[in-house]
Parts: structure tokens; C-alpha cells; sequence
């Protein structure tokens, strides 16, 4: 091959057809500048919700539910009769192990947990339902009892809190932490009084010492922290702890860690992940949807190339025999097509990702108030600069596909055929 | 004896896909380094498909072709190019030139593939177009020449690469009277002093009378041979 020569053919050839290559070039311009508006704003929000979720959800709990052990031996022990042939079954009914509803000498199991290298830090909580009163005003609320010192390393929540602070909480016995937006329903304030009672029956009045907003809808207004005691006393719970939050050094380790947790322990755990699985699948699911959009999107932009390249194929038939009469091979003439082919996708690419970032741009700047799954007062998007090169080299991909067809048709042509006047 | 630049031996070449019909029927016929063969005949009488033969652009159904003392028939593809790029030179009845390139351009395509560095390419395609009279020329592009001036080009292009021989399909068919001889003189001018064979099919019998040999040919065959001043 002699690829001065065939790159000296193919600029000037490309050069000479600007506006149809232009043409075909901004289909792929569109299909990259869509990868990279969507990919960065379905990033943005994905990330912006792990985040979200991730400030104050613990990366693993461990729930007040032992593992069901004894109905795998009960199991074993059927297997084993039911070898000998026919036995009778035993219809003794097993302790129920949902009934315990408790971690049983939590203090041990949270030093346990923290001295596992993957755990940074492990505290102990009741939860429960309860009515939260101020004046005339009830709403339902999901109640925490949490060691206030404990949870913060845990779940770093005293930064989130706007009104009052956790400091106060740590110091206060009789603190309630509210939800910006139950203090909003109630119209309490940091300083007010409040009684929370639980369906079960207790009752404790408490003083408001802070009020927090993470900026996730669904927890804002509907949590509330109090002390553990508090908790146990409303719920009629003696001092029993129902569940163990863990802070892990890596949360995306969260599945592999929860299963160990889960065998050293013996107690039923959950993964951050695992806990907000219906939301990850679901953008894994978007993604895709996403990604099939985009891929479409590109292959009608390599059609515009392949359409375009063919034309100019079938145009220069002529020129082409010429080429060949004067010695150039089939392979020249082969990458003189590859080679324009793939440099109008470059140029769609760098033009689609220029076309992109502005649209990111534009989107982000924009003030676009949102209170769906999490808070925002813009269109968050994120911007990866992996994005701009992956939309040049699928741009390339396309391109140089897209050409395959033209550039096999070119090298097939017989230059006698056209001389003959067969073609052309 | 010395090597013939190009020799046909027993060619024959059967055209058509549905009704096949035999357009050359063994045709032997040599040229000698510098010889000026002049092909006469009828229209449909077979000199196109003969000289495409001897160009190697395609490939017989019978017989060989050798060129340069080399059986064209074994060689592949790329090997045929080489040939093609190395030894020979064309020039069409439809001066075919690149359209998207200048004079100059059109004219170093062949000494580019063979490798000549752009800067001696460039001084040689100058100087050729010099010597055909149209230095002026260089810059051009086809589409802003007349057809004379093209031809002159595509005769330039055929020799600045100095082939060993050099194939011309009625080159003076589309040209005027006064065009006509003078490619015809260029023509005789180059191959004298460039020392190159050459193979013209012209329907020109003052021309075809200037040759060193002039063959006539009817219905596939060369029927009569003459050399120059019988
Ligand atoms: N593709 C083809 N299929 C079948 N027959 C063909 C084909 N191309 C050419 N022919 C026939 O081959 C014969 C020789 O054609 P060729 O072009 O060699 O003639 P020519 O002597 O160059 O004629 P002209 O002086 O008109 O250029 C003609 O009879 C023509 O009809
Ligand atoms: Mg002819």
C-alpha cells in the first residue's frame, strides 16, 4: 500500500464533497451530542441519588432476625429418615424465629463489627412507628432510637442538621431531632415541645433540639430521632436494640460484606444496595433503554455515511478505474473509502461532543426545582470527561462500519468494465 | 534478440455473460523496446480489448501476455498493479483525468505510488507538462481545460512515470484536426526521445501510416501487418 498516497487521495476527495460528508457527518453529531447529554444527566441523577442515599443510610444493617437454622437440621433429619423409607412426620411446630425481635448483647456484636477491617463503624438503633403531637397537630413518623454519638459515625447526620444542632441531641435526654418537613407539617420549631406516642401505647414528651433536611423527600418528612431509651420506653421495648447499622470503609463492598456479616453472626443482613435494589435496577434498567436509544441513534447516523459514501463510490467509478489503471491496488483504493469514512465520523464525533457539552452546560445552568426522588434546585448533571472521548470512538466505530460496504464496492470495481463502458 | 516490452501469444478472449462471443481470436503479436505499433480496423473489430490485454487491466481466456519478459497470467492483483505502475502507461479516448485534482496533481499520482518523494514528483510532472507545451496548465483542474488541453495532461500523466511502453486507445478521437497532430507529433516526439514503445489504436490512417509497423484487424484477428512505407 502506499498510504501517503491514499491519505493525499482521500482528504482531497473528502474535501471536495464538504457539504454532503458535512451532512452525513452531523447524523453522527446528533447520535454522539444525545450519548452525552444523557449519560450525563442520567449519571447526574443516579449519582446524585447513591449519594443522597448514602449520606444517611448505613451501608449494611443488621436486623433483630436470626437466620433460620434449625429448619435446615429439621430438614436434614426428614432427609435422612425419609432414606429408610416412610417415616412419620413430625408436626411439632418450630419456634417461630421472626419472634425474636431483638439483638441479643448488642454491645459485643457492635465491638464485634468494628473490629472487622472492611467496618468503619457500627451503632445500635430501635426503630418503630409513632404520632408525633405539637398543639393541635399529629403526623406519623418513623421513630429512631439511636446513642447520638454512635449513629453520627455511623450515618453522619449532624452536618444535615439546619436548626438546633446534633450536639444539642447528644447532650439532651429528652431531644427529639425532627424532618424539615415534619417540623413544616407540625409547625414546631427547635425549642418546642412535642409528645410522641406509639401505637403500643407509651408516651414521652420531648423537646425539639434540631431540625435536619438530607434533601431526600421521603426521609425529611417522615424521621425523627430521639434518644434510645426514649425509644424503647414509647415502643414498651424494655432495652432491647432491633437493629445494628454498619458504616463500611468501601460501600460499594456492601453485598459481599452484609454476606459475611450475615455468617459470622447469624443475623439476617441488608446491603445498601440490596436495601434501594427496586431503584438500582431500575437505572440499570433505564441505562440500557438509554443505551439502545443511543446506539439507534448512531447506527441512523453510520447509514447517512454509508449512504453518502456509495454515492460517491458509484460518482467515481471512473475515477477509481483510473486509479487502478495507473497502478494503485484494491487495498489503496479500499482505505481511500475507510479513510474518509472514519475521518467524517471523527468529525461528527468531536462536533457531537462540542454540540453536547453545550447542552450539558445549558441543562446544568438551568433552575429546575425538583422534589421527586431527591431534592434539587437545578438539572444535575454530571459531567465525565470519559464521555466525550467514548462518543469519538463509538463515532469511529460507526464510521468505520458504516464504510465497510462502500469501501468493499469501491475495491471490487473493474477498471476494464468501466473503460468498457459496462459501469458507470 | 532483446526481451519484447509486451507480447501476446496465442490471446484469445471470449466477452459476454449470456451471449458469449469470441472478441479475440489467438492474436500473437510482440513489441520491441521503442517500436511504435499503430492498430487499425474496424469499429467492434477487437483493438480495445486487445490493448486492455496488453495494459494487463484484464486478463485472457486463452493465452498469455507477457510483459517485459514476466507471464502476467500467474501474477495476483497487486503484482498486475505494480506491473501496470512500473512498466506502462495509458492514455484514453476520454481523457480521463482526476476531476478533484490539478494538471499537476493528475500528473504525479503514478511516480507518488511508486514511491518518488512528493518534492521530485512535483519537479518531474512540471517539467513534463513543459515538454507537452503546457506549463501554464500545472495549476488547473481538469474541469477548467479544454479537451485537447486534457489530453495533453493525460498524455503527461502516462509518461512522466517513463513507462516502458506506453497503450493509447484512439487518443486523438475526441480532438479537432490541428489537436490531433499535435498530440500526434508529441506522441513521436516522446518516443523517440524517451526511447518508449508504443501501441496506438487510431482510426487515423494518415497517423497509423507514421508507425513503424501498422496492423489491421477484423473480426478478433490481425489480418494484415505493414511496416511503414508499404
Ligand atoms: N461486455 C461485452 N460483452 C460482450 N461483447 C462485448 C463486450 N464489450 C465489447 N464487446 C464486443 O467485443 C467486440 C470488440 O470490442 P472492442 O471494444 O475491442 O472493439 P474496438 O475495435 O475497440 O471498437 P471501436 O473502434 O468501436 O472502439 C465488439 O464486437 C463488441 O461488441
Ligand atoms: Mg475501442
Amino acid at each position: 500500500m502506499a498510504p501517503r498516497l491514499v491519505i493525499f487521495l482521500a482528504l482531497r476527495q473528502l474535501w471536495d464533497k464538504k457539504l454532503l460528508n458535512l451532512i452525513a457527518a452531523l447524523g453522527v453529531a446528533l447520535g454522539v451530542a444525545a450519548l452525552i447529554t444523557m449519560n450525563s444527566i442520567m449519571q447526574g441523577f443516579q449519582m446524585k441519588f447513591k449519594g443522597e442515599i448514602l449520606k444517611i443510610s448505613p451501608h449494611v444493617t443488621v436486623y433483630a432476625k436470626e437466620l433460620d437454622t434449625s429448619a435446615s437440621l429439621g430438614a436434614q433429619w426428614a432427609r435422612a429418615a425419609g432414606a429408610k423409607g416412610p417415616v412419620l412426620v413430625t408436626v411439632a411446630h418450630e419456634q417461630p424465629n421472626d419472634r425474636t425481635v431483638s439483638i441479643k448483647r448488642p454491645h459485643e456484636l457492635v465491638h464485634a463489627l468494628e473490629r472487622m477491617p472492611e467496618v468503619e463503624a457500627a451503632c445500635r438503633g430501635i426503630n418503630g412507628q409513632a404520632i408525633l403531637s405539637f398543639g393541635t397537630k399529629n403526623t406519623g413518623v418513623d421513630m429512631r432510637g439511636v446513642d447520638p454519638d454512635e449513629q453520627n459515625r455511623c450515618t453522619p447526620i449532624a452536618g444535615y442538621v439546619e436548626h438546633g444542632s446534633w450536639r444539642a441531641f447528644a447532650g439532651a435526654r429528652d431531644g427529639v431531632v425532627l424532618g424539615s418537613g415534619i417540623a413544616e407539617t407540625l409547625g414546631a420549631k427547635v425549642g418546642d415541645r412535642v409528645t410522641l406516642v406509639a401505637p403500643a401505647g407509651g408516651a414521652v414528651t420531648l423537646d425539639v433540639v434540631g431540625v435536619f433536611e438530607v434533601g431526600i423527600p421521603a426521609v425529611d418528612k417522615a424521621r425523627v430521632y430521639v434518644n434510645l431509651e426514649k425509644a424503647q420506653t414509647v415502643l414498651q421495648r424494655g432495652s432491647q436494640i432491633g437493629r445494628i447499622e454498619v458504616r463500611l470503609r468501601d460501600p460499594e463492598a456492601s453485598e459481599p460484606t452484609a454476606r459475611r456479616i450475615e455468617a459470622v453472626t447469624g443475623y439476617d443482613t441488608e446491603g445498601w444496595q440490596e436495601a434501594n435494589a427496586n431503584f438500582l435496577s431500575l437505572f440499570a434498567m433505564q441505562n440500557m433503554i438509554v443505551g439502545i436509544q443511543i446506539a439507534s441513534i448512531l447506527t441512523v447516523g453510520g447509514f447517512g455515511i454509508l449512504a453518502i459514501q456509495i454515492m460517491l463510490v458509484m460518482q467515481r467509478l471512473k475515477d477509481i478505474s483510473i486509479l487502478r489503471s495507473v497502478g494503485l491496488t484494491r487495498r489503496d483504493i479500499l482505505f481511500g473509502v475507510l479513510i474518509q469514512g472514519c475521518l467524517t465520523a471523527i468529525v461528527g464525533g468531536l462536533t457531537g461532543d462540542l454540540l453536547g457539552w453545550r447542552i450539558v452546560k445549558f441543562l446544568g445552568s438551568l433552575k429546575v426545582k425538583s422534589e421527586g426522588l431527591v431534592k434539587s434546585s437545578t438539572f444535575v448533571v454530571y459531567e465525565d470527561p470519559r464521555f466525550f472521548v467514548y462518543g469519538v470512538v463509538f463515532a469511529l466505530v460507526v464510521g468505520a462500519a458504516a464504510s465497510l460496504v462502500p469501501a468493499f464496492r469501491a475495491a471490487r470495481v473493474e477498471p476494464v468494465a468501466v473503460l468498457r463502458g459496462q459501469v458507470g | 534478440m532483446t526481451t519484447p516490452v509486451v507480447e501476446a501469444r496465442a490471446v484469445g478472449r471470449v466477452l459476454g455473460e449470456e451471449v458469449k462471443q469470441e472478441v479475440l481470436k489467438d492474436v500473437d503479436l510482440s513489441v520491441a523496446p521503442g517500436e511504435f505499433v499503430a492498430l487499425t480496423g474496424h469499429s467492434g473489430s477487437g483493438k480495445s480489448t486487445l490493448l486492455y490485454l496488453l495494459g494487463i487491466l484484464d486478463r485472457p481466456t486463452k493465452g498469455s501476455v507477457w510483459v517485459d519478459g514476466v507471464d502476467a497470467g500467474p501474477l495476483d492483483d497487486d503484482e498486475r498493479a505494480a506491473l501496470r505502475n512500473n512498466k506502462l502507461g495509458f492514455v484514453f479516448q476520454f481523457h480521463f483525468l482526476l476531476g478533484e485534482f490539478s494538471a499537476e496533481e493528475n500528473v504525479m499520482i503514478p511516480m507518488l505510488r511508486r514511491g518518488v518523494p512528493r518534492d521530485e514528483a512535483s519537479g518531474r510532472a512540471k517539467k513534463t507538462l513543459e515538454r507537452l507545451g503546457i506549463p501554464e496548465l500545472a495549476g488547473r483542474r481538469p474541469g477548467q481545460m479544454s479537451g485537447g488541453q486534457q489530453q495533453r495532461v493525460s498524455i503527461a500523466r502516462a509518461i512522466a512515470n517513463e513507462p516502458k511502453l506506453l497503450l493509447a486507445d484512439e487518443p486523438t478521437g475526441n480532438l479537432d484536426s490541428v489537436n490531433a497532430a499535435v498530440v500526434m507529433e508529441l506522441f513521436e516526439k516522446m518516443s523517440d526521445d524517451l526511447g518508449m514503445a508504443m501501441v496506438m489504436v487510431t482510426h487515423d490512417n494518415s497517423f497509423a501510416a507514421r508507425a513503424a509497423r501498422r496492423l489491421v484487424m477484423r473480426d478478433g484477428r490481425i489480418v494484415e501487418e505493414h511496416a511503414r512505407g508499404t
